[in-house]
């Protein structure tokens, strides 16, 4: 099984590679960025009075604001680069008809994301902590790893809606599986006035991921049955 | 004489899109080391009974069998033991030649590297070409290239001759047609160009929508499928004539097709009154044929 896992990834990573690179080198370049203002709030301000803003003012300064949306963006760039080639000619076909149980070749597929959007979540997050350790004392960097590991973990059911979406070969439940995705996840994608404040979307955000992936291959075998 | 195995057996098969009825009680075998070509017009089923074969399409009744198993739950090893090839040569167009072969290589116990790269290596492509930026012709010979590596000892070809010009199509014939043949392979296959059949297949299906009009060994329907033509002035009526399988008429110029002999059906002609002249009979292509036994529209 192993081999074969290997085969499916070098597919996948074939076809996504070029926008996944392109997507997390935007992302990282977004963390530097974040860091480059806080250095020179630090440089205009003084650092104390920085840090004073961010633990003090009311409402308090975030200053990662802008890394709301970039793990999101970084698993749709991998989703849509992943599924769209395999529902363009239901190309995907071809891939269900290798001699492999088709629930394995998707969960297959469904991995390859996983571990995508999990090296583009851990070099984002590893970044982010070196950095902001590097700058701030734990009071400001624990309640903005915080409020950042939600919006990290968000990826993971935008990943697997986008997957069962690209996948599911009627387009009006395809339109109801985008929507339930939309409304069932975007509350837990806040930005809180306060660090740290949304930590407990953690929790609901795994479980809608947890619940996306039985969905995706409920999908893809009304695809491989010629439902429409 | 030893009675070969059926490869494919399909069993009452009927499917609706909806409430359009595509057929209804379909049976088909195709035995083991023949080549079966399926003809029909656009909409008569070709691709949904290609479909439901592949196991892509549940049909509403009925079951096909491949290998004994039904193609609805067919086994990684069954699978393995057959070659697909998608309607317009459908890959990975995001591929190169290499990457596509070392993907496919790995789910294959039997893949045959040197098959596939014997067939790559006459196209005149780089190295590192994508399959995006290849022409048909050559798209057509990876697809079949690919089949070939894996070995397998059923091919299901839809509409392989979609997009290619003669001489791709030619070498794609003979190819598949001496690896077929001197390997025993088993193979199912629909085209558009019906020409190309007349050297490629032992057995043919017809169908028309809503049913089978012809399935037996290509050589029979080629002896008993007769066309006469005739010049005949007036109305006249064949309906109900069951020796008529098809009339086409275009001013005082007819075209009779049928399974009956000439004999019987100058008796026809004569015993509804018909006045005609220039009698006789045509030598049918297959492409004739078809279209004589579908007619025109």
């Amino acid at each position: 099984m192993g081999k074969i896992v290997w085969h499916i990834f070098y597919k996948e990573w074939i076809k996504t590679r070029w926008t996944y690179l392109a997507a997390l080198v935007l992302g990282l370049a977004t963390v530097f960025y974040v860091f480059i203002r806080v250095e020179n709030g630090m440089e205009r301000f003084g650092a104390k009075t920085y840090m004073l803003k961010v633990l003090y003012d009311n409402p308090p300064l975030i200053y990662y604001r802008m890394l709301l949306y970039v793990p999101l963006l970084i698993a749709a760039c991998v989703g849509v680069t992943q599924y769209l080639p395999e529902t363009v000619n239901r190309r995907i076909r071809l891939m269900l008809h290798l001699p492999v149980a088709n629930t394995r070749l998707v969960l297959g597929m469904a991995l390859y994301g996983v571990a995508a959007v999990t090296v583009s979540n851990a070099l984002l997050y590893g970044l982010f902590v070196a950095k902001s350790a590097a700058l701030f004392p734990a009071e400001i960097t624990l309640p903005a790893l915080k409020s950042v590991l939600p919006w990290l973990l968000a990826a993971y059911p935008v990943y697997g809606f986008i997957a069962m979406v690209a996948l599911e070969p009627n387009r009006w439940r395809a339109l109801l599986y985008a929507v339930t995705g939309y409304y069932l996840i975007s509350p837990f994608v806040v930005c809180g006035e306060a660090p740290g404040s949304y930590f407990s979307s953690a929790l609901p955000l795994l479980a809608i991921a947890a619940g996306s992936f039985p969905l995706l291959l409920y999908s893809s075998y009304r695809f491989s049955k010629g439902e429409r | 004489m030893e009675e070969r195995k059926n490869v494919i057996e399909c069993r009452n098969l009927t499917h609706y899109y909806g409430k359009k009825l595509v057929y209804e009680n379909l049976n088909i075998s195709v035995g083991e080391g023949r080549i079966l070509g399926l003809l029909g017009k656009n909409g008569a089923g070709k691709s949904t009974t290609i479909n439901i074969l592949n196991g892509f399409l549940a049909p509403r009744s009925g079951r096909c069998l491949i290998y004994g198993e039904d193609t609805q739950n067919l086994s990684p090893a069954t699978k393995a033991r057959i070659g697909y090839l998608i309607e317009g040569h459908i890959q990975y167009s995001f591929m190169n030649v290499h990457q596509i072969e070392k993907f496919y290589s790995g789910f294959y116990e039997k893949w045959d590297r040197d098959a596939y790269f014997n067939l790559i290596n006459r196209l005149k492509i780089l190295p590192r070409q994508k399959i995006s930026t290849m022409s048909c012709g050559q798209r057509a010979q990876v697809a079949l290239g690919l089949i070939l590596a894996q070995d397998p000892d059923l091919l299901i070809l839809d509409d392989f001759s979609l997009g290619l010009d003669p001489g791709y199509r030619r070498l794609f014939i003979d190819y598949l047609r001496e690896y077929a043949k001197s390997r025993g392979k088993t193979v199912f296959l629909t085209s558009h160009i019906i020409q190309d059949m007349e050297r490629l297949i032992d057995d043919i299906l017809i169908m028309d929508y809503n049913r089978v009009l012809y399935q037996g060994p290509l050589a029979n329907f080629q002896r008993d499928f007769k066309g006469f033509f005739f010049e005949a002035e007036g109305a006249f009526d064949l309906s109900g004539a069951p020796e008529v399988v098809n009339l086409e008429r275009l001013n005082n110029h007819c075209e009779l097709y049928t399974y009956a002999s000439e004999e019987e059906i100058v008796a026809l002609l004569q015993s509804r009154g018909v006045g005609f002249v220039n009698f006789r009979r045509e030598n049918l292509t297959l492409e004739d044929a078809f279209i004589g036994l579908t007619g025109k529209y």
